[in-house]
């Protein structure tokens, strides 16, 4: 799958994962409540579902300043 | 087991119509499409405002705008009722000078004015103090540049607002930022500041000091941003480069992780807050005898015989 996060920087990377959103940002130590998730450029929610041939874009929305 | 969408299998359902949900709201255990979701975000927003009378009385309303989403999602929601409240709004923005950053959402800004009708007033860092945040931050500075952003653009806002003849000045403050500077002024031992930061008004009542309204005081952040990706308001969410307000970014994440692992856990905070607040405001509030004390440098309301803007200014600008 190919998941890019949207961070100070855009990082993308490919990554071996099917199951429930929420478990993945959990895996990479991103908390749900400052991020948006797009599936396949659509609106998501952490409850969603991804699997390897998707992908996934994660935007954080919550910084401060 | 979640439960999928009758129209799109492959998405989890809206609890309302049963159509793909694009958020969850873990406090109130609920999924929303997105039409759901925008009816629910403006209905709260609108008994925010009316729950404390956040318009009473007020014929001319600045709205502090950053160019953000939170200050966009406001100005929106604000303009859709102004209309039938026969409200006038006067968007007020201050350009702090941050190259690279400012100027992408002074163009935000100035297209959803245009867009909606409203008058758009831009002050500057520049011009009002003499030099911008660049500047400022290339000289040898005592506190975190927040602070001097912080007090600067207050400073303006409410000159500003009082100078456009404004009733009160609406600021995008939201539910996330209410609650983190709860915590952070009982954990800095400030009850003090605390009285400031209620949904309507400020801690001085004198006719100078033009009085806020927090319409997003309800509302979490991200909703907010969601809100404001909906309608196209903003692209990325990038933090100003000058953001260092350490404290806050760890109480920002100590709330975030308790929000996570206890859902409400912010809307309990709030609640507490609501009802400390007239206790904290009765406390510290300017009695209405009592007269303000005005700054000697620049004549502006001040707790203090020079206000902290014109001290800053002087060590900023000290050789």
């Amino acid at each position: 799958m190919k998941c890019i996060i949207n961070d100070r920087k855009k990082i993308v990377k490919k990554i071996k994962f099917s199951g429930k959103i929420s478990q993945l940002l959990s895996k990479l130590g991103i908390n749900p409540e400052v991020v948006i998730i797009k599936r396949n450029g659509a609106i998501v929610t952490e409850l969603d579902t991804v699997n390897n041939n998707d992908e996934l874009e994660i935007i954080k929305v919550i910084y401060g300043g | 087991m979640v439960a999928k969408s009758k129209t799109d299998p492959d998405f989890v359902s809206c609890s309302t119509c049963k159509s793909r949900s694009i958020i969850f709201l873990p406090y109130a255990r609920k999924n929303l499409c997105k039409k759901h979701f925008l009816h629910y975000f403006e209905k709260k927003v609108k008994r925010t405002i009316r729950e404390y009378n956040m318009l009473e009385r007020v014929e001319h309303l600045g709205v502090a705008v950053s160019g953000g989403k939170d200050s966009l999602s406001m100005l929106y929601i604000l303009s859709q009722i102004a209309g039938p409240m026969k409200l006038k709004l006067t968007a007020i923005l201050v350009d702090e000078g941050i190259k690279g950053y400012r100027e992408k959402t002074i163009i935000d800004a100035r297209k959803l004015c245009e867009k909606l009708g409203v008058p758009l007033k831009i002050y500057s860092f520049k011009k009002e103090l003499g030099l911008g945040m660049d500047q400022i931050m290339k000289k040898k500075i005592r506190e975190v540049s927040c602070t001097y952003c912080g007090v600067f653009r207050r400073w303006i806002l409410n000159r500003a607002a009082r100078e456009l003849k404004c009733d009160r000045l609406a600021v995008g403050h939201n539910l996330d930022d209410v609650v983190q500077s709860f915590l952070m002024n009982m954990l800095r031992n400030e009850p003090f500041r605390l009285a400031r930061f209620g949904p309507v008004g400020g801690i001085v009542d004198d006719e100078d000091f033009v009085p806020r309204i927090r319409p997003l005081y309800k509302i979490p952040e991200k909703e907010i941003a969601l809100y404001a990706v909906l309608h196209e308001f903003r692209e990325d969410f990038f933090p100003c480069p000058y953001y260092e307000e350490a404290f806050r970014h760890i109480i920002r994440d100590f709330i975030n992780d308790l929000e996570m692992r206890y859902p409400g856990t912010k809307f309990k905070m709030l609640n507490s807050y609501d009802q400390m607040r007239n206790a904290l405001v009765s406390k510290f509030q300017y009695k209405k005898s009592e007269k303000v004390a005005k700054c000697i440098r620049c004549k502006e309301p001040s707790s203090g015989e020079v206000c902290k803007r014109c001290l800053l200014l002087e060590g900023i600008k000290k050789p």
